[in-house]
């Protein structure tokens, strides 16, 4: 009876997405992306589209064709088009689910089957989802034979997109659910959702900006203090050496005079970058508290890369785009201005920018996984559980 | 099927106040029989379909006392054996006929054979064969119902509650609706029929209650209920130069309650024949010619009527009907 009452629920479900145009453009839209990922290649060390070789060396920035189809598939397929082209696709579509399923005429002859009222709206819930369920399966699978056939890697753990990308969705979904059960309107079920969704993007973005900036002004103070430390030194020394003679003398003492302002300003730098530091990790540990009831949608989409995309792998990457960048900033700038460049606050070289970016993903893979699902998924259960109270009590 | 003793629908106290602070039902009483058709009838917003939305769990009663197949009232598990036809009813519009069917059918529990089965054989029924690839978003309103009708029959239930069924059918469709009623009876089912067609409900139904302002007023078979409307009524007529008011207050005392007299006709609400005999004697030994004596009793209609007019006034003052009409009678 459960069985049958549940595969009936999801049954419709699907007929009811299937109704729907959106849906189909979707499913489409993810066949493009899928075809755009086979057009990419690698060919003689370089970027290939299609058939052309663009001048992008691949070898030169870390990257193997696996690593390079694994970052595609997650940055560009899960990243962008799952979670967020095809994530506002769904919402827009089933956002109306929970509000046409409350509908006066519409609720009564489902109530009066033989089914608890709070397990009709968790399977009703559960088939909503369905959509997601369904778009990230195709496009994961598509996904899985482009990289097996191009990038010559079988990779099961690609499969791991489904259940992250449905429990992405369901942190919004349930936002939508909640409010469309609460208006039976689908037009407030969905701006609420997206707003809830922008409130959790600024906190995301703020967590991200504040953990980087944070790390770079740690490597300023950081390189500010060597740098007081090799003035300090050049001054003993010059201090030791400074010979006899007018001449040499007053060499000496100009460039004394000129290391002594250069010392000041190392030591403005470091004491200004330490401040930095401590603003920047209150307000970080402010943007962290306000976070940990919400869900953690960004962390929760980076499981992927985080199960993905080893620790080694990402050495190599950071590593290898580093030197590169590197390598570009050397050949570009003469070294007489890059003391003068770092003296720049705000400024940093690729090296350190490369380095501070490493060191905030380390942070976030320090997060723990059952931090990050631990709390969202508690907050969607706590949002079911007020949703399924409502619907439980009210009077259709 | 339900004991023959067994009460399908046994509500001995049922109350609603909506949360607006409507009071949609107070203290409702109600017996259904096994194997009857029931019909629940009342003006508008008396709360018929409160009540049954209480049955059907889809709405809270405030106050409950009352069972459904023996098992008390919002238990889930006793409608499985219950078939429900909504008022407004609404279908999603991406399903197509059969496959409304078949969904209800499955959310009823029936198992995958049986709901083939049967839903041709009701969709044949209600004429709706040649639809049932149609998406409902098409079908015209009493197309709709007509569908209603099928979908509530698709678990073979025991008991079928039908809000309004004929709302919105055309006369053909009303009379196969009737008759659908009709064969279920026939094959020992229950059917409760909410509804103000009170000719529909004159020709199916063997007992109804009547619902003012969310109070049962009256309920019993039709028949009983229109039997304390019985009476006697007498075409009289007197001599040339006779006084006929005169000559008829000798023969009979007009001052009694049960009588009702107007220039040619006199009416008593007696309904026992043997006890009109002595009256056609005084009649006659007084000399006034008796036309015609005719047994009449009220329609359904009229019994709804003055239940609906007095309890518009008076919730649950329907029992003072008929001695406030003696009063006046009483007072010519
Ligand atoms: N969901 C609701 N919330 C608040 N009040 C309601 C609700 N449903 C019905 N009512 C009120 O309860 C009363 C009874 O309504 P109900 O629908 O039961 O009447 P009804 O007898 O079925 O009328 P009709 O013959 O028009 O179908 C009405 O006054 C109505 O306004
Ligand atoms: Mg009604």
């Amino acid at each position: 009876m459960i069985a049958r009452q549940t595969l009936a629920i999801f049954l419709d479900g699907y007929r009811e997405l299937n109704a729907r145009k959106l849906f189909w453009i979707a499913i489409i839209l993810s066949g493009l992306v899928v075809v755009s990922f086979a057009l990419i290649g690698s060919r003689d060390g370089n970027l290939s589209i299609a058939m052309w070789r663009t001048p992008l060396p691949l070898a030169a920035l870390g990257f193997t064709t696996e690593t390079l189809y694994k970052l595609l598939f997650i940055q560009f397929g899960v990243g962008f088009w799952l979670a967020w082209v095809s994530t506002i696709l769904a919402l827009v579509t089933t956002s109306g689910m929970i509000p046409e399923f409350v509908a006066g005429g519409a609720i009564d002859l489902t109530l009066s089957k033989p089914i608890g009222r709070v397990r009709l709206f968790l399977t009703k819930y559960a088939a909503a989802l369905l959509f997601v369920a369904l778009q990230v399966t195709t496009f994961t699978a598509a996904c899985f034979v482009v990289l097996g056939l191009r990038g010559g890697s079988w990779e099961p753990g690609l499969f791991l997109a489904i259940p992250i990308m449905i429990a992405f969705f369901s942190f919004l979904y349930c936002v939508s659910a909640l409010v469309g059960l609460l208006t039976r309107s689908t037009i407030a079920a969905l701006i609420l959702a997206l707003l809830f969704w922008f409130m959790l993007f600024i906190f995301n973005t703020a967590d991200a900006g504040l953990a980087l900036q944070t790390s770079l002004a740690q490597q300023r103070a950081h390189r500010a203090e060597q740098r007081v430390q090799a003035i300090e030194a050049s001054l003993a020394d010059r201090q030791d050496q400074s010979g006899e003679g007018i001449v040499n003398r007053i060499k000496s003492s100009v460039a004394e005079g000129v290391d002594n302002d250069r010392l000041q300003r190392a030591i403005d730098i470091r004491e200004s970058a330490d401040e930095d530091v401590l603003a920047l990790e209150r307000w970080h540990n402010r943007i962290l508290t306000a976070k940990a009831v919400f869900p953690k949608t960004n962390e929760t989409i980076a499981l992927l890369r985080r199960s993905l995309i080893s620790a080694a792998e990402l050495d190599d990457i950071y590593g290898a785009n580093s030197a590169f960048q590197q390598e570009q900033f050397e050949a570009h700038v003469p070294e007489d201005r890059r003391e003068q460049l770092e003296e720049h606050e705000s400024w940093a070289d690729p090296e350190q920018q490369s380095r501070a970016a490493r060191q905030t993903e380390a942070e976030f893979r320090s997060r723990s996984v059952p931090w990050v699902l631990g709390t969202s998924l508690g907050f969607e259960a706590v949002i079911l559980a007020i949703c399924c109270w409502i619907f439980a009590r009210r009077d259709f | 099927m339900p004991s023959e003793d067994q009460l399908v629908i046994d509500i001995d106290a049922v109350s609603k106040t909506y949360g607006g602070g409507v009071r949609a039902l107070r203290d409702v009483e109600l017996r259904v029989h096994p194997g009857e058709v029931f019909g629940l009838l009342g003006p508008n917003g008396a709360g018929k379909s409160t009540l049954v939305k209480i049955l059907m769990t889809i709405v809270r009663p405030s106050d409950c006392k009352g069972r459904m197949f023996g098992a008390p009232i919002g238990d889930k598990a006793a409608l499985s054996r219950v078939g429900y036809l909504p008022e407004h009813l609404r279908f999603p519009d991406y399903l197509t006929g059969e496959q409304v069917v078949d969904h209800f059918g499955a959310m009823a529990g029936v198992p995958r054979a049986a709901r083939r089965r049967r839903s041709a054989e009701l969709l044949e029924t209600v004429g709706m064969l040649d639809w049932r690839d149609t998406r409902v978003g098409k079908y015209s309103k009493g197309m709709k119902q007509r569908l209603g009708v099928a979908q509530s029959l698709i678990n073979d239930p025991d008991l079928v509650l039908l809000d309004e069924p004929t709302d919105g059918v055309d006369p053909l469709g009303r009379k196969e609706i009737r008759d659908i009623i009709a064969r279920m009876k026939d094959n020992g089912k229950t059917v409760f029929v909410n509804s103000h067609l009170l000719s529909e409900l004159e020709l199916i139904c063997e007992r109804v209650a009547i619902m003012v302002k969310g109070e049962v007023v009256q309920q019993g078979a039709i028949e009983d209920l229109t039997e304390a409307s019985r009476r006697y009524e007498f075409r009289v007529s007197v001599g040339e130069n006779q006084d006929e008011n005169a000559l008829i207050a000798q023969a009979i005392d007009l001052n009694d309650g049960s009588i009702e007299y107007t220039p040619g006709v006199v009416r008593t609400t007696v309904s026992d024949v043997h006890a009109i005999q002595p009256m056609i004697d005084a009649l006659r030994a007084r000399g006034v010619t008796i036309h015609a004596i005719r047994p009449t009793r009220s329609s359904l209609e009229d019994l709804f009527m003055s239940a609906v007019k007095d309890g518009g006034g008076n919730p649950g003052g329907v029992r003072n009907k008929r001695s406030r009409k003696t009063r006046k009678g009483a007072g010519r």
